[in-house]
C-alpha cells in the first residue's frame, strides 16, 4: 500500500539554492515524507518525491487510460469492436455483454481504491485475464455443455508414466 | 603405461565371515533406487479425477512441462479437496461465470500449476452419470493451457 500525502509538506517551497545549503538533508526527508516543491532560478516548480509514490501515480494514469478505453469500447455496438480498441486490456475483446459489464464495475471499484493508495488492480487484472481466456477457448466453452462421456479419468501423473 | 597391480582390488572376493550374532539379513540393499521424492498421496482420492479427450494429450504432457511434482500436487488437490484452497500454488474462482454455475456443477476455478501450465476445472459433490449407481464426487477439467505466461 502507498500512502498519499499530498498537502502535507506542499504549504512550504523551498528554493533550488536551498541544495546547495544547510536545508540540503531538511528537504531530502521532505520529499521522503511525501511531495516537496523546489522553486527554480526561473520560477518552475519541481516536485520531488518517494519513488513508490510515483510508481503508483503512473499505474493510476496508466490503468485511468485503460478505463477510458473500455468505456470507449463499450459504447460502440459489439460487432464493431475491436481488441486493439480495448488498448492493454484487449484480452477483454473475448468476454461477453454481461462480463464486459461486471468488468466494467470490477474496474471501475478497483480504480477508486487505487486513488485511495490500495492497488487492487493488478490481481484484478490476472483475474479477469484467466477468465479472457476461458472465453475465447472454444473447446473449453463446449466441454461446459459436453456429459461425463466425454471426459475420461486420469490417475495421478506418476501412475500414468508408469514410474 | 600404468602397472595392472594399480587397478587390482583392495580386497578380497572372498566374502569376510559375519560378526557372531548375526543372521546375514539386512534391509541394506544397495542396487534398489531410493524412493522417489513426493511419495503416494497423504489420503485415500475422494474426488473422481476426469479431463476431457480433447485435453487427454496436454493432461499427459502436463508432469513434463511443470515437473512430476508440481503434477502431482495438482492431481493430489483435486482428488483430495478441490472446493479448498491449496496449500501450495494459487487457485481462485474464475471472475464472471457465475451463469455456468449449474446442475450441480461448481464455479469454475483457476489452478496456476507453474509458469508454464494452469488448468480450469469445476466439481460436483453428488454426480450422478447414471440414475442406477449412487452419485459420487466429480471434478472435470475443462481447459489445460501449457503455454508459458
Amino acid at each position: 500500500m502507498v500512502t498519499m500525502t499530498y498537502g502535507a509538506t506542499m504549504n512550504h517551497i523551498y528554493q533550488s539554492s536551498d541544495l546547495a545549503g544547510s536545508r540540503r538533508k531538511e528537504i531530502v526527508e521532505a520529499a521522503q515524507r511525501g511531495p516537496t516543491l523546489l522553486r527554480t532560478p526561473s520560477g518552475e516548480g519541481v516536485a520531488m518525491l518517494p519513488q513508490a509514490e510515483l510508481e503508483h501515480l503512473a499505474a493510476i494514469r496508466d490503468h485511468a487510460v485503460c478505463f477510458l478505453m473500455l468505456e470507449s469500447a463499450l459504447r460502440r455496438p459489439r460487432d464493431e469492436r475491436r481488441a486493439a480498441d480495448f488498448g492493454a486490456w484487449a484480452f477483454a475483446v473475448s468476454l461477453d455483454e454481461d462480463q464486459l459489464q461486471e468488468f466494467r464495475d470490477d474496474t471501475n471499484d478497483a480504480l477508486m481504491r487505487a486513488c485511495a493508495g490500495v492497488n487492487t488492480m493488478d490481481s484484478l487484472i490476472v483475474q479477469w485475464r484467466a477468465t479472457a481466456e476461458f472465453m475465447a477457448d472454444e473447446d473449453a466453452l463446449a466441454a461446459l455443455d459436453d456429459a461425463i462421456d466425454a471426459f475420461v479419468d486420469v490417475a495421478r501423473p506418476d501412475e500414468v508414466e508408469g514410474a | 603405461m600404468r602397472s595392472s597391480t594399480l587397478l587390482a582390488p583392495t580386497r578380497s572376493k572372498e566374502p569376510e565371515p559375519l560378526p557372531a550374532g548375526t543372521s546375514g539379513k539386512s534391509n541394506y540393499a544397495p542396487y534398489q533406487p531410493a524412493r522417489r521424492p513426493g511419495g503416494k498421496p497423504d489420503r485415500k482420492p475422494v474426488w473422481r479425477v476426469v479431463v476431457h479427450r480433447k485435453d487427454q494429450d496436454k493432461w499427459d504432457a502436463l508432469a513434463g512441462r511443470v515437473g512430476l511434482q508440481s503434477a502431482q500436487r495438482v492431481w493430489d488437490h483435486l482428488a483430495a479437496q478441490p472446493d479448498l484452497p491449496p496449500l501450495i500454488g494459487q487457485c481462485q474462482k474464475l471472475r464472471g461465470m457465475e451463469k455456468f454455475v449449474k446442475d450441480g456443477w461448481s464455479s469454475i476455478y483457476h489452478y496456476e500449476v507453474s509458469s508454464m501450465g494452469r488448468l480450469d476445472f469445476q466439481y460436483n459433490r453428488h454426480h450422478q452419470a447414471d440414475p442406477e449407481k449412487e452419485p459420487c464426487p466429480v471434478v472435470r477439467i475443462l481447459r489445460i493451457d501449457l503455454s508459458s505466461h
